[in-house]
């Protein structure tokens, strides 16, 4: 059988809900099935990768660590959405893993080249 | 088509649940199947037997109970995200040394694989969001 | 390889509706659920959802009648029911659900 290629965009901050964590947890579950996974991070979602965080006074997980991870589980193609950080005033050197920006027009072209998309 | 349902919102506190539940009854009405129903994030109450919600309401975790047991659904809760909020069926109840439990059959509670293997076994995979 | 995506979050929520209506190319639906109906009586969604081109838009028929709501059919705006909810994701070959 043909190998489903997964694509997850994540639009949510770190901490504040659960939904980034959840998120990660399938991103790295599906790579664990060894399903080729793409991360697109848009809206509040670029802040997860920010090498800054240090979330243990509200005693959380940190979650750059558990992305700082993502290479390991074969996750390289993490994309983060241009307007997106921008709002934010994130740059690329701020950030735990070499990712690339992606314009709207480009997360376009990238749901309609997948095979399940999944968004959190 | 061989469909199966990501469920991600509140089981209470938003539509998404009966939505995801009016999906799946269309479909096995038109003749589909599906491989999974899986509740993930805080759709996880859905799978609570003690949930008693007043008689003139909808009772969501009735209404996916019945539809499982009419069709043999695969109903998969999220084991992590369920025991978190504790929701348990009697095994993880007694491997936590809980003095109760509020889940069993046909929920089963499993781990986040098994949404892996429903995107790579089904047709479709949908989610009803939070 | 055309996709259905699927909105449940009222046009309030305009980050939301924005990255959404951005990420539709020609020969998607954008099936509008839930509170996302309230997009029929939204002045500037309603508006820029007419003007998109090749873009299929439907409303869940339960979803606007529960809401007292009227959508208005035209070329490219139906309402559909669950049966056709369904169809609709069988005729595309991936769902997005933006939420």
């Amino acid at each position: 059988m043909q190998q489903k290629k997964i694509l997850l965009i994540l639009s949510r901050a770190p901490y504040g809900d659960a939904h980034a964590k959840e998120a990660l947890d399938v991103a790295l579950t599906a790579a664990a099935f060894g399903l080729p996974v793409s991360l697109v991070l848009t809206q509040d979602a670029p802040a997860l990768l920010l090498k800054s965080q240090q979330p243990q006074q509200i005693q959380q997980k940190n979650l750059a660590s558990i992305c700082s991870a993502l290479p390991m589980y074969d996750i390289e193609n993490i994309y983060i959405e241009t307007l997106a950080a921008q709002i934010q005033q994130i740059t690329l050197d701020q950030l735990v893993l070499p990712a690339e920006f992606v314009n709207e027009a480009g997360i376009a072209l990238m749901i309609r080249n997948h095979d399940v998309v999944l968004r959190f | 088509m061989l469909f199966s349902i990501l469920i991600y919102g509140s089981a209470h506190n938003s539509q998404s649940a009966h939505t995801a539940y009016r999906f799946a009854d269309s479909a096995l009405k038109a003749g589909h199947k599906i491989h999974r129903i899986f509740f993930y994030g805080e759709s996880v109450h859905t799978a609570s037997e003690l949930s008693a919600p007043p008689r003139d309401e909808q009772n969501i975790h009735q209404l996916w109970k019945e539809l499982a047991q009419a069709h043999e659904l695969d109903l998969v809760v999220c084991i992590a995200a369920a025991l978190k909020r504790g929701v348990m069926d009697k095994a993880e109840a007694k491997r936590h040394e809980k003095g109760s439990f509020n889940s069993q059959a046909p929920y089963e509670l499993s781990g986040l694989g098994q949404l892996s293997e429903a995107a790579i076994i089904s047709d479709r995979l949908i989610t009803f969001g939070a | 390889m055309t996709t259905l995506h699927t909105i449940n979050k009222s046009p309030s929520n305009l980050a939301l509706w924005h990255s959404c209506m951005a990420a539709l190319l020609p020969g998607d639906t954008l099936l509008i659920i839930e509170n996302g109906v309230y997009a029929a009586t939204h002045t500037t969604i309603a508006e820029q959802l007419s003007t998109l081109e090749g873009i299929n838009i439907s409303f869940l028929s339960a979803d606007v009648q529960a809401r007292g709501l009227v959508v208005t059919e035209s070329n490219n705006t139906s309402i559909v029911d669950d049966q056709q909810f369904v169809n609709l994701a069988c005729q595309h070959s991936k769902t997005v659900s933006w939420f």
